[in-house]
């Protein structure tokens, strides 16, 4: 970091929803750049305390969004909570024939029908590390690719939800068919941290677009779902996403951020 | 519900506008948005207060008239838009206003102007695969329906104001993937290369009309090919109190339908056609 990229922009203060300790954060040039670039305009600030962390959100333009409480980052030893989901959660996909996420940073592993000659690729980043077989060969260049950018949002989510992290690979089984699929980013930083996320409709934005159903909205996502989420003032991002085929969460997920990026719903972090 | 109706309606969005304008003016006192939206606050607020006549007799003509629900439909989505402009003043935020545009496409005016110029538009490029250019529309939708239908390649051709919102660009690109056209978005510096090659040229809301009609024909006279379609709707603003509303998103007072079709010539098209919706008209004629 420059200098100059740490100029001090202001103080925040806010408090650890679990001890009621105050947190004092420094909003500086990198923090509301992360929050430029993450894909709903958040950054996320750790601070420790003791047996847990709370993690600060703050927008881009430097107001709290929120504050949540994380337990599962003190869990203390070597000791890995593992998920070993039956085969059956594999029916539905169609090209990821067995995988193994281990996120160290959560000392948990999630893994369904992956043996270790089945490895075809072994994606790292930070403290995540995705295991993948495919039941049939795509192109190296784009799977590396897809993957590559699912590991780097894993490892920056702090969901210590695995169904979370399940959804996401629900949804690289569906875009390794897209591979020109633009917003992959946006979509799997919905789902890894869909545990952590609310959905709030605005007003007067949700009723006009009941009312008057846009095209582009209507005609290309799933009108029940559309409706659904704009009926409720709030609801959990996950119970919405909820679905045990891949491209049920992963049409879903794009329907929600085609929402929230016309205005009709907010997404917030869940304290 | 005869035309006059339509424009005396439009008075009746004045005590929203003027709020809407009164609060930019507040806002942008405490040092929120900027100087220009300060003054085009204070411009409208001017304007309004200079027809507050106009508005009173259209009151008194509206009073005991039902109001057509087509224009209770605009006067809804209008008043949305006030919304939306306000957030844009303000914060700069895009979000808003394309959902405007989205809305506005829904009303039964729109889907009225946009059925007859897709029927057009088939008659014209009926089963080829061309190429078509949107102007400045941040949801650019007749475009791609009209790219879908005719498989052609659908380039979305954007002024720098447009072109640099990312939220805008990206709605954009949506529309290209969703509606399973070959396309792209570009800046309008940047699309020489379609120049004299594009089968249909579409203009249709606000974004488009800031650019001024003179500068849209001649703009859509350079892409087009000999025999390439100009599909447009645009707004009866030539009359108070559609003219001051639109002024508001910087749009200047189309010429008469006459005139358009006198400019036509001028930008050398020919079999200009015409067909009137309420506030709006749907035009089409052909390249020379």
């Amino acid at each position: 970091m420059s200098s100059q990229s740490l100029k001090l922009r202001r103080i925040l203060k806010t408090r650890c929803p679990r001890c009621g300790r105050d947190i004092v954060v420094e909003i500086n040039d990198d923090i509301l750049r992360e929050a430029r670039e993450n894909p709903l305009g958040m950054a996320g600030i750790v601070e420790m305390h003791g047996d847990h962390a709370a993690v600060v959100y703050i927008d881009r333009n430097g107001n709290e969004r929120g504050v949540r409480v994380y337990s599962v980052l003190a869990k203390g030893g070597e000791e890995y909570t593992v998920f070993t989901l039956p085969p059956a959660t594999l029916r539905e996909f169609n090209n990821i024939a067995g995988f193994a996420l281990t996120l160290k940073k959560l000392r948990m592993r999630i893994q369904a029908d992956l043996s270790e000659e089945g490895v075809m690729l072994h994606a790292v980043k930070g403290d995540a590390v995705l295991d993948l077989d495919f039941r049939r060969d795509f192109t190296w260049s784009v799977v590396k690719r897809l993957a590559g950018v699912l590991v780097e949002t894993i490892d920056s989510s702090y969901s210590e939800n695995p169904n979370d992290y399940l959804s996401a690979i629900k949804i690289l089984d569906v875009i390794l068919k897209e591979p020109n699929f633009l917003y992959s980013k946006q979509v799997f930083w919905l789902v890894t941290n869909a545990s952590t996320l609310s959905v709030r409709t605005r007003l007067p934005e949700a009723m006009l677009f009941r009312k008057y159903k846009p095209s582009m909205l209507f005609e290309r996502y799933d009108a029940h779902f559309l409706l659904s989420v704009a009926d409720v003032p709030r609801e959990d991002v996950a119970k919405l996403l909820k679905s045990d085929n891949p491209y049920t969460v992963y049409s879903r997920a794009d329907a929600l951020l085609a929402m929230y990026k016309r205005g009709i719903i907010d997404i917030e972090v869940v304290g | 519900m005869s035309e006059d109706l339509y424009f005396d309606a439009t008075f009746l969005l004045f005590p929203e506008l003027k709020k809407t304008m009164e609060s930019v003016l507040e806002e942008t006192g405490k040092g929120r948005g900027s100087s220009e939206a300060a003054e085009l606050a204070r411009m409208i607020l001017t304007r309004i207060d200079n027809l507050r006549g106009d508005m009173i007799a259209a009151s008194s003509r509206m009073s005991g008239v039902p109001v057509a629900p087509e224009m209770r439909e605009v006067s809804e989505v209008m008043r949305y838009g006030f919304t939306a402009l306000k957030r844009k003043l303000l914060d700069g935020e895009d979000k808003y206003h394309v959902f405007f545009n989205e809305l506005s496409y829904e009303t039964r005016l729109y889907k009225s102007a946009f059925t007859s110029l897709m029927s057009r538009i088939a008659e014209v490029i009926n089963g080829m695969s061309g190429r078509i250019v949107e102007i400045n529309d941040p949801a650019p939708l007749l475009g791609v329906k009209a790219g879908f239908r005719t498989r052609s390649e659908v380039i979305i051709v954007d002024t720098d104001e447009l072109y640099e919102s990312d939220v805008v660009r990206e709605i954009q690109g949506d529309y290209i993937k969703k509606y399973l056209v070959k396309g792209r978005v570009v800046r309008m510096d940047e699309a020489s290369e379609y120049e004299g090659s594009v089968d249909l040229v579409i203009y249709t809301f606000i974004d488009a009309w800031r650019m001024g009609f003179d500068r849209l024909y001649a703009v859509a006279r350079r892409f087009l090919t000999s025999g390439g379609l100009l599909a447009a709707v645009v707004p009866f603003n030539m009359r108070e109190g559609l003219r001051t509303i639109l002024r508001a998103w910087g749009v200047y007072e189309m010429a008469h339908i006459d005139d358009l079709r006198k400019k036509a010539g001028k930008y050398g098209f020919k079999d200009f056609r015409v067909r009137r919706y309420g506030l709006l008209a749907a035009i089409t004629a052909i390249a020379k």
